[in-house]
C-alpha cells in the first residue's frame, strides 16, 4: 500500500463525512465502477431468469439475497483505484472468480443480515481476514463507523424502494393516455409480464444504489483506518521528511553564512569558523560533512573555553549524533579532476549576494540617470517649449467651463483670455468661455434669468425678447452660431470671425455701464 | 488519475477580504437522515393537531388542512431562515443550508428551494432529488440548484484533546503551517493511536529528531508540539 498515491485527501471526518465521500468515488471512477457492477450483476440477473422460468417472483428476492457477492466487483475496483490504477472489464472478469469465493457462505448465510455489511465487507475482501481474527478487527475498527455503516443500511434501503417506485412512476407518466393504463396496473404482479416487469424496475433501481451504498461502506471504513493508524499524519510527516531532505543541506549552507544562532547543528559550526585559523579552516573543509562535525567537536573539546567544552560534550550526546557514514565503491574515472580548492571565507556567500545586490543598483541607478537625462533634454526642444508655454497660457485664464450658475460677473480681460486660447489651439475651449461669459453677463449684468438647464435657442430668445439691444442681439446670435458649430460639429469659424468675437465681446459684456445702442 | 486533486467534498470559498472558507458539504446520507427526523417531527404535531380540531367537526378538519398546507410549505422556510439556515432535522445532523458562496440562506433562496420541493418529489418519492444529489457536485437537489444553495456540515469533527504537559522544545527547522499542524496533530492524536504506531509515524521524522528512535522520538516530537502551540520551553 503506497499512501502518497492515494487519490482522497486523508484528513480527519465525522462519519457523515466519510458517507460523503464514498458518494464523490463513485462520481469520480463512475465507468470502472458500473463496469464492475454489472460484469456480475447483468449476467447474473439474466442467468438467474433462466433457472427460475416461470417463477418470476422468486427472482428479486434470490437477487437480494445475493447483493454480498454482488458488491464484490465495486469494492476491488474502488480499493484499487483508490490508489491511482483502475482495473478495466478484463481484469475484473479474470478477478471474478477468486473475489466470489472467498467466504461466500459465510457472507449468504450468517452474515447476511448483518446490519454493517459495507463496513465489514472491505476487511473480508481487501484485508482477506476470516473468522477469530476477523471479527477481533471488526471490534478494533470500532463503534463509531459501525453505528453509521447500519444508518447507512437503512438509509439505502429505503431509497432504493422509493427510486423503484419513482421509476414506476415515471414510466407512467412517459406513457400515452390513450393506452388504458392505470399507475397501479403497473404495480400489478399477478402476470408474467407484469412480475418480468417489476423484476426489471428492481433491478434498475439496485443498479443505482448499491455502488454506492458500497463506495459510502468503504469511505467510513477508510475513514476509521485513517483515525485509528493516522494515514494523514503519515502521508504528512513523509512529505516533511522529504522536504527536510531536500531543504536541509541549502538551509544549513544558508544558516552558517547568515550566522544565524540559536538552532541545533549549523550555528555551532558557524561559532567555531569564527575562532579557527584558516589553514585549519581549509584543512576541514576538505573532509566530509561527518568528518567535518567529528573535526570541529575536536576543537571545541580542545578549547581552553568552558563553555565550548560543554557544546562539545552536548554534541556527543546520542540525541545528536545524526551523522552516518556510507562507504561505497565507484570508478576513478567518474571522478571530476580535482581542483586545489579555494579558500572560502565563511562570509563568502553573503559577500556574493552584497555583490549582486550593489550591482543591480548600480545599474538601476545608471538607468535613472539616462531616463532624466532623456528627459532634460526633451524639455529643451522647441516643440516642447511651445507646448509648455500653451499649457501655461491656459492654465492662467480662470476657465468658466463646468459651471453651471451664473452669479459672479464675468471680468473683462475675458475676451483676451478667450484670444490666448484660441491662439493655443484650443477653439472649441475658447469659444466655450466667451458663450459663458455671455451668459454670465447676461444673467449678472442685464438680469436675464438664465436658468441652467436652458438651451442655445432658448437663450437666444431670451436675448431678443427680454432686450431690446440690436447689436447686442446680433453678437451674440454670431457667437451662438460658432459655438455651435465648433461645439457640436467640430467646425470652428475663421480666424478673422473669431477674433473679432473676442475683441468685440467686453464692449457687449465687459464694463459696467455696458453700452447698449 | 494522479494528476487529479485528491478526491474531497470541500468547497473552498474565497471572501471579497481574501479569505478562503473550506465548506463541508454535506450529502445524502445525512441529509436523507435529516430529513426523516423532520418528517417524523412535522406529521407528530400534524397528528396531535387533528386529534385535537377533530373534535371541532368539519370547521376543525378545514382549520386542520389549512395547518397541513402551511407546514407542508413553510416549516422549512422559517427554520432555513430564522434558525441559522438549519430545521430541527438538520440541527440533529449538524447541518446547515447556506448560499453557494458560504453566506447565511435568506428569504427568497430559502423559498425558492423549498417550493421545489415539489420538483423534486417527481416522479415518485424524491426520485429527481436523490438522482441530482448523486450526482451534482455540491450534492445539490434540484431546488438547491435553483435557489444557489448547497447544505454543509456545520460541526466540526470531534475537538481535539489537550496535551499532557511536559517538555517543550523548539524545531530546529522553520515549518509551513500545515507541517505545523501535522506534529500538532500528532501529539494531540497521541491517546488514539498504539504505541508501536506512534513510534512507527515519529522515526518517520528522523530529519527533525536528529535520528532518534521509538519513544524517545514521540516525545521528542510532542516537545515541538508543544512549542508550537506556544508553550514556553
Amino acid at each position: 500500500m503506497r499512501l502518497d498515491a492515494i487519490a482522497v485527501e486523508l484528513r480527519p471526518r465525522t462519519a457523515w463525512e466519510a458517507t460523503d465521500l464514498g458518494v464523490a468515488m463513485v462520481r469520480r471512477w463512475f465507468g470502472p465502477v458500473y463496469r464492475a457492477w454489472f460484469v456480475l450483476a447483468l449476467p447474473l440477473f439474466l442467468l438467474l431468469h433462466l433457472l427460475c422460468w416461470g417463477n418470476w417472483w422468486l427472482i428479486p428476492w434470490l437477487l437480494w439475497w445475493l447483493k454480498p457477492l454482488l458488491d464484490r466487483p465495486p469494492l476491488y475496483v474502488l480499493g484499487h483505484a483508490l490508489f491511482g490504477e483502475s482495473p478495466d472489464r478484463r481484469q475484473c472478469r479474470r478477478e471474478l472468480p477468486g473475489l466470489l469465493r472467498r467466504q461466500a457462505l459465510a457472507a449468504l448465510t450468517l452474515r447476511r443480515f448483518d446490519p454493517a455489511r459495507s463496513f465489514s465487507l472491505p476487511v473480508t475482501q481487501l484485508e482477506g481476514l476470516s473468522g477469530q481474527v476477523r471479527r477481533q478487527r471488526l471490534r478494533d475498527l470500532g463503534r463509531p463507523g459501525r453505528g453509521a455503516a447500519i444508518w447507512l443500511t437503512v438509509v439505502c434501503a429505503h431509497l432504493e424502494i422509493a427510486l423503484d417506485f419513482a421509476l414506476i412512476a415515471l414510466a407512467w407518466m412517459l406513457i400515452p393516455e390513450f393506452v388504458a393504463l392505470e399507475f397501479f396496473d403497473l404495480l400489478d404482479d399477478s402476470g408474467a409480464w407484469g412480475q418480468l416487469w417489476l423484476n426489471v424496475v428492481g433491478f434498475c433501481g439496485m443498479s443505482l444504489v448499491e455502488p454506492f451504498y458500497v463506495a459510502a461502506g468503504f469511505a467510513l471504513y477508510l475513514d476509521r483506518r485513517t483515525g485509528l493508524e493516522a494515514w494523514d499524519l503519515e502521508l504528512g510527516f513523509r512529505r516533511l521528511a522529504a522536504r527536510l531532505a531536500r531543504t536541509g543541506r541549502a538551509a544549513a549552507a544558508m544558516l552558517l553564512a547568515l550566522g544565524l544562532g540559536g538552532l541545533a547543528v549549523a550555528p555551532v559550526e558557524g561559532f567555531a569558523a569564527e575562532t579557527s585559523s584558516p589553514a585549519e579552516e581549509r584543512a576541514i573543509i576538505n573532509l566530509s560533512v561527518c568528518e567535518q562535525r567529528r573535526a570541529r567537536e575536536a576543537q571545541l573539546a580542545g578549547s581552553n573555553s568552558p563553555v565550548k567544552r560543554t557544546l562539545a560534550e552536548t554534541l556527543r550526546e546520542p540525541e545528536l549524533q545524526a551523522c552516518e557514514i556510507l562507504e561505497r565503491w565507484r570508478f576513478r574515472d567518474d571522478d571530476p579532476p580535482k581542483e586545489p580548492p579555494r579558500p572560502r571565507s565563511p562570509n563568502h556567500d553573503l559577500a556574493r549576494w552584497f555583490a549582486v545586490v550593489i550591482e543591480y543598483a548600480l545599474w538601476f541607478a545608471l538607468g535613472v540617470f539616462g531616463a532624466v537625462a532623456a528627459w532634460w533634454l526633451w524639455r529643451w526642444t522647441p516643440r516642447a517649449r511651445e507646448s509648455r508655454q500653451r499649457r501655461a497660457a491656459v492654465a492662467k485664464i480662470p476657465l468658466l467651463l463646468g459651471r453651471n450658475e451664473f452669479t459672479e460677473p464675468p471680468g473683462a480681460g475675458l475676451g483676451a483670455d478667450a484670444w490666448r486660447l484660441w491662439a493655443a489651439g484650443q477653439p472649441r475651449e475658447a469659444l466655450g468661455v466667451l458663450y459663458r461669459g455671455s451668459l454670465a453677463g447676461l444673467a449678472t449684468r442685464h438680469g436675464l434669468p438664465v436658468s441652467a438647464s436652458a438651451t442655445e435657442d432658448e437663450c437666444l430668445r431670451l436675448v431678443a425678447v427680454g432686450l431690446a439691444d440690436p447689436g447686442l442681439l446680433g453678437f451674440f446670435r454670431r457667437l451662438t452660431h460658432a459655438w455651435q458649430a465648433t461645439a457640436y460639429a467640430h467646425r470652428p469659424p475663421d480666424e478673422v470671425i473669431a477674433r473679432t468675437l473676442c475683441e468685440e465681446w467686453p464692449r457687449h459684456f465687459a464694463a459696467a455701464g455696458a453700452p447698449s445702442a | 488519475m494522479s494528476n487529479l486533486a485528491p478526491l474531497d467534498t470541500i468547497r473552498h470559498v474565497e471572501t471579497p477580504e481574501g479569505i478562503t472558507l473550506s465548506l463541508r458539504v454535506a450529502g445524502p446520507v445525512a441529509r436523507a437522515l435529516a430529513w426523516g427526523v423532520d418528517s417524523l417531527i412535522k406529521y407528530g404535531v400534524l397528528w396531535g393537531l387533528l386529534m385535537v380540531l377533530m373534535l371541532l367537526g368539519g370547521a376543525g378538519l378545514g382549520l386542520w388542512l389549512v395547518a397541513l398546507f402551511l407546514t407542508e410549505w413553510f416549516y422549512p422556510v422559517l427554520f432555513e431562515v430564522y434558525a441559522d439556515g438549519a430545521t430541527p432535522g438538520k440541527k440533529v445532523f449538524g447541518l446547515q443550508v447556506v448560499h453557494a458562496n458560504g453566506t447565511s440562506v435568506d428569504w427568497p433562496a430559502a423559498l425558492i428551494r423549498n417550493l421545489l420541493r415539489a420538483v423534486d418529489f417527481l416522479p415518485a418519492f424524491h426520485g429527481f432529488g436523490v438522482v441530482a444529489m448523486l450526482v451534482s457536485r455540491d450534492f445539490q437537489r434540484l431546488g438547491d440548484l435553483a435557489a444557489g444553495t448547497m447544505v454543509i456540515h456545520r460541526q466540526p469533527p470531534a475537538p481535539s484533546p489537550a496535551l499532557p504537559p511536559g517538555l517543550a522544545l523548539p524545531p530546529p527547522w522553520p515549518l509551513t503551517p500545515t507541517e505545523q499542524q501535522w506534529l500538532i496533530g500528532f501529539a494531540e492524536r497521541g491517546p488514539t493511536l498504539n504505541p508501536e504506531r506512534q513510534a512507527e509515524l515519529a522515526e518517520l521524522l528522523a530529519g527533525l529528531t536528529g535520528g532518534l528512535r521509538g519513544i524517545v522520538a514521540v516525545e521528542r516530537l510532542r516537545a515541538y508540539a508543544r512549542w508550537l502551540l506556544g508553550e514556553q520551553p
